[in-house]
């Protein structure tokens, strides 16, 4: 049934109830004239009908609180992302090379400088890493991963700086890895992801006291950089790893850190 | 006594306040559980976006324009994860109503309701911009205007997309009957 544009757009505006009075009138006159314009009012009608008496659906009662379990309201956060990851960023001593176009995303993290030399922390905060320098040389410990949700590897390597965390995932669906380095003697000294993965940032990345929580959804290779903390003796080795997803812990398990 | 607008509830939400996000997810997680769910004929994914959607907003909440409505961030937000899902799942491309019954889990057979099925597969058999625009105007209640901040479209550009979308839709119900 064809019928004149004009008369369509006022009649699906009048359906919308976003009709003037002026554009009613000139309704009212179509109406009048057209019955292919009456029929076709009468078409939209029975659809938007058919769209009023859509139930709408309930969420699952538990939906509320498990969010709320997944958040940490910005007082406690630690967590800084940079909306342009190059900007404002310079090369930091350490060894790491900056070679452009391979950087996906640096994070800086702020650390507690509580008992730490002032210059170790200045030196320390916001490496930048190309993507062929993330693989940190140095023997270490590895742990594959072929769970259900998610796969992939954790390794632990020596760094020029201290150690390096690697982690190369791949998950479909939203997976939290948490791991205590604070129960490690260790504390974060920088983040960086490279151009390995799907081309996207990882979810989130949050450090919470000595915990690094990291949600992991598609594809993603990061690194996270280590160092002992000055009283890391009095801690013990193994770096606890928690694999979690819609809050229920799916793996555990633990990686010896390097001393 | 009032409840405070969601601006105000987002002011507090950066402040530190849990009482206000939580106001703000209790307000808007049946639309956007809704909307998630009319995209992608699913709970499952429809729980799953609705949580990665308040996620995002708590993780983005200093980057909220407050001149900017709330519930256009959100519903942007819900309206982009769905289409995430679909892409990931490779289902970005219409379905016909032939494998949408043959995909159906037990959650969507034990529907007792066939006129909102008939739709939901009416829905499904359309492309994901046009379904996009239909959520926001029939199970979102949005304006022209509201549609097109959402979606970053002119005005005529909604427009002609809802009425391309009806057509669809009509011509999906009669076929299958339901309209």
């Amino acid at each position: 049934m064809a019928i004149d544009e004009k008369y369509e757009e006022l009649i699906n505006a009048d359906i919308d109830g976003e009709l003037s009075s002026s554009e009613r009138r000139e309704l009212e006159a179509a109406l009048d004239s057209s019955p292919e314009a009456v029929a076709y009012r009468v078409e939209l009608l029975e659809l938007n009908n058919v769209f009023h008496n859509i139930p709408e659906l309930d969420p699952p009662p538990a939906l509320v609180r498990n969010i709320l379990d997944q958040v940490q309201l910005p007082a406690k956060r630690k967590f800084f992302k940079l909306p342009s990851p190059l900007a404002g960023l310079n090369p930091v001593a350490g060894g790491l090379a900056f070679a452009a176009g391979l950087v996906l995303a640096v994070v800086i993290y702020e650390n507690d400088s509580r008992n730490v030399p002032q210059q170790d922390t200045v030196s320390m905060v916001g490496a930048m890493v190309a993507s062929d320098q993330v693989n940190a040389p140095g023997q270490g410990n590895n742990l594959l991963l072929e769970l259900d949700v998610l796969s992939g590897s954790v390794s632990l390597n020596l760094s020029e700086n201290g150690q390096a965390l690697e982690f190369d995932l791949n998950s479909n669906q939203a997976v939290e890895i948490e791991i205590d380095l604070e129960k490690a003697g260790l504390m974060v000294v920088g983040f960086a992801q490279d151009d390995r993965g799907d081309g996207s940032f990882i979810d989130t990345l949050e450090l919470l006291g000595g915990t690094m929580r990291v949600v992991n959804q598609g594809k993603h290779h990061f690194v996270i950089f280590v160092r002992q903390t000055p009283d890391s003796k009095n801690h013990g080795k193994d770096i606890r790893i928690g694999i979690s997803q819609d809050g229920q812990r799916v793996y555990e398990d633990r990686l010896g850190s390097i001393r | 006594m009032n409840e405070p607008d969601d601006t105000t509830l987002m002011e507090q939400c950066a402040k530190g306040s849990r009482q206000a996000f939580e106001t703000l997810l209790v307000r808007y997680e049946k639309p956007v559980y809704n909307a998630a769910y009319r995209m992608l004929h699913s709970r499952d994914d429809a729980r799953d976006v609705t949580q990665t959607v308040f996620l995002k907003v708590y993780e983005n909440l200093d980057q909220y324009d407050p001149k900017y409505r709330f519930f256009s961030w959100i519903y942007r937000i819900a309206l982009n994860e769905s289409v995430n899902v679909l892409k990931k799942s490779s289902r970005l491309e219409p379905l016909n109503t032939e494998t949408i019954s043959q995909t159906q889990g037990p959650e969507q057979q034990a529907s007792s309701d066939e006129m909102s099925e008939g739709v939901q597969m009416a829905l499904m058999a359309i492309k994901s911009d046009y379904r996009s625009i239909v959520v926001l105007k029939h199970v979102l209640g949005c304006s022209y205007t509201e549609i097109s901040e959402i979606l970053e479209l002119p005005e005529k550009t909604v427009k002609s997309r809802l009425y391309s979308a009806r057509q669809l839709l009509k011509e999906q119900l009669d076929q299958d009957g339901t309209n």
